[in-house]
């Protein structure tokens, strides 16, 4: 998967964007920059979901087909919480599928 | 008529059907739904029709714990009582507050919500709300409000509603009361003790002091105490003194479980769909201020054995939500003992992101001057969320050894806000931050790093003091039987929050508002009773 594409699209979903400016501007910020915040960012991320889940985010995506899945995103996400299917970083309640995201955009592989 | 007690002639006797004791919102609601039944009542009040402040200096505690308001400032003893200081916020108490909840120690009432359901419907027009209830589909669909929960089984849509103006009982209800023939006020009046008879069971009279060196007695068939939350529990446990712990307290219950409603800004809500809450940012309505507020269902409650909070939305921008602003305090009382903070990445991250606001920070609190306009932007909501604390035996109001100068004892307040109380408000925001991020409503961001000072210095508090003559089935588990009659006595009631047994997410005045309506028709429906042999 593109990592910019999916990094406009979360953004442009209703899930990610009602993030805290603290994803959401890093988010932009990076579409715009390459910041290297972002990056810094989304590295913690990918530390933290490698720390819980012990393999690459990359992989839980590929298991749950996500590309093929891209226009269900929402509803992805929704699921999650419904089904207590969910990370908390920094005190942020978020679904599994958006931390897999963006721990895979902050991933270096 | 009004008569001031200071100006009542030496050793003076009054007689009363019915002598209540305290004209704040208890007290005059009592007075007012019963002046066509009896044909002598007397309120007898402690203060003035304005604030004085050699009445309110009577309320000084002699301690009260680190954390704890003092009550000397969180109520006013005058007519009205703290109705002259409310926001005049009402919402009624939920089934589920009403109940035995296992996981709740000390929970239940010995009445339901049944019992009292139709008192609120007048309560609220006392309370200058209206009788238009607080029915969440009727209020979303008056505003448009789209039903933000309707898909969800674990939480939804509250209401709360206030007068606007405040409604001030004494001066909302002051005239009509005490120009009724049947209705004599005694302001600038304190009760000092009570006079018992063993035999008979009943409260023969009470003694009176009206600031200065005169003492005058009131002889009555019926005695009710409206002091207010504390004061209930004080001059019970004072009139104990000398009456052998018979008044109610053969089971050293009078002051215990001690309530609050303290209020914590224990998570932000972040969303982009503010078209979505024109209800939960309040709407005025024909003098009246309507807002809505989160909590989680009857249901939820059950099935995860937790606590509910009334959670309303704040709007908050950029600089009141800064993390970088809060990880810059953590770290410099850190280093300030030597030490680093817990999470240190985390906080020099938040440091650096978020400079420009710690600048704007330093910039406000420094130079009084302000720097960047974006620090204004909105960024999400404050949750200043209301919580139901458990009624702990050892939270108390006890009496001292340090007299005011009527000589009755101050009060210590011995009151603490438990870890198992923190937890079930942590377990009941996971489940919200679910359902509000299953909903699409938001994301909820939990501040669990900040519980010492969310739960200590950060900590608001609603002075809804309650619970300290708590209503029970038996004398072994309270102070006042379902009909608010003060165990061990035949003619002596209380009425207040000092008899809720638990004391729900909400404010109380409106319920205690219809407690005193219910306990009107009681005291009606007895005396009915009476003369019909």
């Amino acid at each position: 998967m593109d990592k910019r594409n999916l990094l406009k699209l979360m953004v442009s979903t209703a899930g990610i964007a009602t993030l805290s400016p603290y994803i959401k501007n890093f988010a932009r910020q990076s579409i715009n920059e390459e910041s290297v915040l972002l990056s810094n960012d989304l590295q913690y991320v990918a530390e933290h979901w490698m720390k819980h889940e012990g393999s690459f985010a990359g992989e839980y995506l590929a298991k749950i087909n996500l590309s093929e899945k891209l226009n269900e995103l929402n509803s992805l996400i929704t699921n999650d919480f419904k089904n207590n299917n969910t990370y908390t970083i920094n005190g942020l309640v978020l679904s599994k599928t958006e931390v897999a995201i963006m721990a895979y955009l902050g991933s270096t592989t | 008529m009004i008569i001031d007690g200071r100006e009542l002639s030496k050793n003076t006797d009054i007689e009363a059907d019915i002598c209540i004791m305290g004209g704040g919102v208890a007290g005059i609601t009592l007075a007012n739904e019963l002046k066509d039944s009896f044909a002598n009542i007397v309120l007898i009040e402690a203060g003035d029709e304005q604030y004085s402040v050699e009445s309110q200096a009577l309320y000084a505690a002699n301690s009260k714990s680190a954390t704890y308001p003092d009550p000397q400032h969180s109520r006013l003893r005058l007519l009205g009582g703290s109705s002259n200081h409310w926001g005049n916020n009402t919402s009624p108490l939920s089934k589920i507050d009403f109940e035995k909840r296992e996981w709740i120690p000390n929970s239940g009432w010995p009445i339901s919500l049944e019992d009292i359901q139709d008192y609120y419907t007048k309560a609220a027009d006392y309370c200058g709300t209206s009788s238009d209830g607080y029915q969440t589909p009727y209020w979303t669909k008056r505003f448009n409000q789209p039903n933000l929960t309707r898909d969800s089984k674990n939480i939804e849509i509250g209401i709360a509603k206030a007068a606007n103006p405040p409604t001030r009982f004494y001066a909302s209800y002051g005239e009509l009361i005490s120009q009724h023939k049947n209705i004599t006020i005694y302001k600038n009046t304190n009760v000092t003790d009570l006079e018992f008879d063993k035999q008979s069971r009943r409260v023969t009279s009470a003694k009176l002091n009206t600031y200065n060196e005169y003492k005058h007695t009131i002889t009555a068939k019926i005695f009710v105490m409206c002091f207010g939350g504390i004061e209930n529990a004080r001059m019970l446990l004072h009139f104990n003194n000398q009456s052998e712990n018979l008044l109610g307290n053969q089971f050293d219950n009078v002051g215990r479980y001690f309530m609050d409603h303290t209020t914590v800004r224990a998570a932000q809500l972040f969303t982009n769909k503010l078209e979505d809450f024109p209800l939960f940012e309040g709407q005025y309505l024909a003098q009246r201020y309507i807002k809505s507020f989160f909590q989680l269902t009857e249901r939820c409650l059950a099935e995860n054995q937790t606590t509910n909070l009334r959670i309303p939305l704040v709007k908050a921008n950029q600089y009141e939500l800064s993390d970088g602003i809060s990880s810059f305090h953590l770290m410099k009382q850190a280093l300030a003992k030597n030490s680093l903070p817990n999470n240190l990445s985390t906080h020099l991250s938040n440091f650096v992101m978020d400079f420009d606001l710690i600048v704007e920070a330093l910039a406000r609190t420094s130079f009084d001057s302000r720097l960047f306009d974006h620090a204004n932007d909105f960024a999400g909501f404050t949750l200043p969320m209301m919580v139901e604390q458990t009624p702990h035996r050892n939270n108390q109001i006890k009496l001292s050894k340090v007299r005011d100068k009527l000589g009755i004892p101050k009060i210590d307040i011995i009151w603490e806000f438990k870890q198992e109380d923190k937890n079930r408000v942590w377990k009941s925001l996971e489940i919200f931050a679910r359902e509000v991020g299953g909903l699409s409503i938001g994301r909820l961001k939990l501040l669990k790093e900040r519980e010492k000072r969310i739960f200590g210095d950060q900590m608001g508090f609603g002075s809804h003091h309650m619970g300290t003559t708590r209503m029970s089935e038996t004398e072994e588990q309270g102070v006042v039987d379902k009909n608010l009659q003060v165990f061990g006595t035949d003619n002596m009631y209380i009425s207040g929050s000092s008899v809720f047994a638990t004391g729900g997410h909400v404010p109380p005045t409106l319920t205690i508002a219809a407690l005193s309506i219910r306990l009107a028709d009681f005291l009606k429906k007895e005396k009915r009773s009476q003369q019909n042999g």
